[in-house]
């Protein structure tokens, strides 16, 4: 046998050096991407399908990062002001029945594609939403009931630049819905063209046109220079799939990243210490609530649920789960919306002593409760904390962490969990996105994960929501939405509020003008964002 | 150099040897006794909250720290090592056995039924380990044993055709010619003559696959589908301390290192009694 290894295809030293040139050229072009003079920011996706069609849209994942930032609606709301601001509608009018929106199209917009924006346009994104025999609409979508379902009439166009909506009965939160990422403006000529697959081949009329997308990797976009109101400053946007928070610290730390709002609640204080990193304070938009099951035997019981959310343990869950990146709730509505009230404290405090002896008086110390869990993020922590506390006042409770596609079906499914984590955050801060859509008897939450249509209160709070939604003066209608909020955690509680938190934002230290409380809430605004220098 | 020298030299070298031959089998037994007495010897219970969130290692009462939660980290790393070990060890019988079965009845048939069996193992072999460990456990649902189960799934076929070949290289030898003219029938040739001749490469190969699996155990632990939290679990104490990497990296490096010694140990083990099976 030879043992001359001097014919070796490839000694060690050679594979360290291949190693070492590689290594440096994959490190290069980020490097040159961050030193191209401030032109090009780079911002991480959690992933990246790659179809943007806003009318399937339900939710959280790359499509609502990407939809704000190349789509607009009629209205806007950019989380500094309670109310909708006008956007593609340059205003609107209210009939005094409340039932009849006039919008006005801007004049001499354009979509991406340069055809022109007007009344027609806007009526055929809104035909198609609830047109079902429209061929090019998905076959799966829950846009036409997010806007209001059956409450909206028809959508005519009285001439070329006003498009009007009419309605059953009126509907003050419908301004605030406008603003969401499904309502967003698509070209008329775009959706004739591509049909179904406009998702594909999105033309809308944001800030940014997509210029180039790679499913799992990276969409590229530019600025739009017929925008509203006006080109963006930055000239070019990456949106980069870095799905690893780790991967992401240190992408940031070299500058090959510039905004994320995805790192992790432990590492804010950490980042915050690093050179060139800043933290944007955001408000606390986001929910983390516990459902529980109304029809299940013992949490049919209210003093149970009350019990429950006496014995949470919130200060732990602020402390241990979100690293003090959090606040104690007040019920529903959190303290930066509109029909927050500062009495709301009281509704969600916590109170091991009180827990105990409700459960007592009800008779269910020592019930066994499962409660379902997602396996990822910050749920599995919060997991830990609530299943502790709850125990410590005379439960049993089992969590169960499950995948998202098991958790989620599980969660829809009203004999598939007795207690369940979610989250609610505001894609747009009307304090209705946070009531109607949950707890009015006609929705599938409170139908199939609360269960709670059967509660004796259920009647009255679907009248309340009604009132509240039909009156449109806002002060007033904070006023109704606060009451709501003592209502339900008084007569109702089918969800307890643990805590308000929201999504640590982290930029780079020469950009300015990030939206961080739009972040803060996965909404992504970035038309305002400008390198300093 | 003087022959003193040259014989001391020796002697250092010999004893150097020795040790490094020694140490793999200490450290295993340093750690299935650590495993075993963990109830006696942790400091804390490890589920329970006991001091600050986040202390550092070589604090006073916490020589390794404490996790976010504020509980001990030695007693979660000493209560950790039973749990990897109970899934690898256990893993490795079950696969041993079923295998080891499987290998030996297609071995000894031989034909078509040999065939059948191992283009069969074959299949199994090509799907992926993790994912078909993934599967069983989605099903079965998260526990030890399902963890156990799910990862012998993914050891057997290494088994089997071991098992096969062994089998196959013993059946045409002349004490088993022999069973057969003397009127012995299949079972009794499979269980009485070829088995005792290949179970000790069998135990072996299956002291090499322990470091195997127990990495596949604590992949499927990190993944979240081992035991559940707040229960110690290496692999998911590996995930946990990941996002605290900047701020507390022995979170996730001090489990993850004692995986690594674990299973480097194994495998040299392992290596030591392949490499005394093939000297004879």
């Amino acid at each position: 046998m030879s043992t001359d290894n001097s014919q070796a295809a490839f000694t060690r030293r050679q594979f360290a050096a291949l190693l070492g040139i590689t290594s440096a050229a994959a490190a290069l072009p980020w490097r040159v991407q961050a030193q191209d003079g401030g032109k090009t920011l780079v911002f991480a996706l959690p992933g990246l399908v790659g179809n943007f069609e806003p009318h399937t849209w339900i939710g959280f994942g790359d499509t609502v990062h990407v939809m704000d930032t190349v789509a607009r609606g009629l209205t806007h709301m950019d989380f500094s002001d309670p109310l909708p601001q006008p956007a593609i509608a340059s205003g609107w009018t209210i009939s005094a029945d409340g039932k009849t929106y006039d919008f006005a199209i801007r004049p001499d917009l354009t979509f991406h594609d340069g055809s022109p924006l007007d009344a027609a346009a806007v009526k055929r994104t809104f035909d198609r939403m609830f047109d079902t025999t429209d061929t090019t609409r998905p076959d799966a979508s829950f846009a036409a009931d997010n806007l209001g379902g059956a409450n909206i009439l028809g959508f005519e166009t009285p001439d070329a630049m006003t498009f009007r909506i009419n309605l059953a009965a009126p509907d003050a939160a419908i301004l605030g819905r406008l603003s969401r990422p499904d309502m967003v403006i698509i070209s008329a000529v775009a959706l004739e063209e591509h049909g179904k697959e406009i998702g594909l081949n999105f033309s809308s009329c944001g800030p940014y046109k997509i210029v180039s997308v790679t499913p799992n990797e990276s969409v590229v976009l530019e600025a739009f220079d017929g925008f509203y109101k006006g080109k963006p400053a930055v000239e070019r946007v990456i949106m980069q799939v870095i799905p690893e928070p780790v991967a992401q610290m240190t992408s940031l730390a070299s500058g090959a990243l510039n905004v994320t709002n995805l790192i992790p609640h432990s590492n804010v204080d950490r980042l915050q210490a690093m050179p060139g990193i800043r933290i944007e304070q955001s408000a606390a938009f986001i929910s983390v609530s516990l459902a529980m099951n109304c029809e299940h035997p013992v949490l049919s019981d209210i003093r149970v649920r009350q019990a429950i959310s006496l014995g949470i343990d919130r200060d732990a869950v602020i402390r241990e789960v979100f690293f003090g990146k959090a606040e104690l709730p007040g019920y529903i509505t959190p303290a930066a919306e509109m029909g927050y009230a500062p009495d709301h404290a009281e509704l969600s405090k916590s109170d091991p002593a009180a827990a105990r002896a409700l459960l007592e008086e009800a008779g269910a110390t020592g019930t066994a409760l499962s409660l379902i869990s997602e396996n990822s993020g910050f749920w599995p922590r919060l997991g830990q904390v609530v299943e502790r506390s709850l125990n410590e006042i005379g439960l049993a409770v089992t969590v169960e962490y499950l995948d998202g596609g098991t958790f989620n079906s599980r969660l829809n499914d009203k004999t598939g969990h007795e207690l369940a984590f979610f989250q609610r955050s505001a894609f747009f801060p009307d304090p209705d996105g946070r009531f109607s859509p949950l707890f009015h008897s006609g929705t599938s939450f409170a139908q199939n994960i609360t269960v709670q249509t059967g509660l004796p209160a259920q009647v009255e709070l679907d009248a309340l929501l009604v009132a509240a939604n039909a009156e449109s003066d806002p002060a007033a209608r904070a006023a109704l939405f606060a009451a709501l909020n003592t209502f339900m955690a008084t007569q109702m509680l089918p969800v307890v509020a643990v805590v308000n938190t929201f999504l640590p934002v982290a930029v780079t230290a020469d950009l300015e003008g990030v939206n961080a409380n739009a972040l803060g809430t996965y909404r992504t605004f970035l038309d305002g964002a400008r390198f300093t220098g | 150099m003087s022959t003193t020298q040259s014989l001391g030299r020796t002697n250092f070298r010999a004893g150097l040897r020795f040790a490094l031959q020694v140490l793999p089998w200490a450290v295993v037994g340093l750690m299935v006794l650590a495993a075993v007495l963990a109830p006696l010897i942790s400091p804390y219970d490890p589920i329970q909250s006991v001091g600050q969130p986040l202390v550092p290692l070589w604090s006073e009462g916490h020589p390794l720290g404490t996790d976010s939660f504020g509980r001990d980290q030695l007693s979660r790393l000493l209560h950790g090592l039973g749990p990897m070990m109970f899934v690898a060890i256990g893993a490795v019988i079950l696969a041993l056995i079923l295998g080891g079965t499987v290998g030996l009845f297609s071995g000894v048939t031989g034909g078509r039924v040999d065939w059948l069996i191992m283009r069969g193992v074959d299949i199994l072999m090509s799907f992926p380990l993790i994912l078909a460990a993934i599967l069983v456990i989605v099903a079965l649902g998260s526990s030890l044993v399902n963890l156990m189960l799910a990862v012998s799934i993914s050891q057997i076929p290494i088994f089997a055709r071991l098992s096969r070949a062994l089998a196959s290289g013993e059946v045409v030898r002349d004490y088993v010619l022999a069973a057969r003219a003397t009127g012995f029938g299949p079972l009794h040739i499979m269980l009485r003559e070829v088995a005792p001749n290949i179970v000790r490469p069998l135990l072996v190969q299956a002291t090499s696959i322990v470091s195997v699996a127990s990495l596949t155990a604590a992949a499927l632990s990190y993944l979240g589908l081992g035991t559940r939290p707040p229960q110690p679990d290496l692999g998911y104490m590996v995930k946990e301390g990941q996002e605290l990497i900047f701020i507390a990296p022995e979170q996730t490096i001090l489990p993850g290192l004692v995986i690594a010694i674990f299973v480097l140990a194994m495998s040299f083990c392992g290596d030591q009694l392949n490499a005394r099976e093939r000297s004879g």
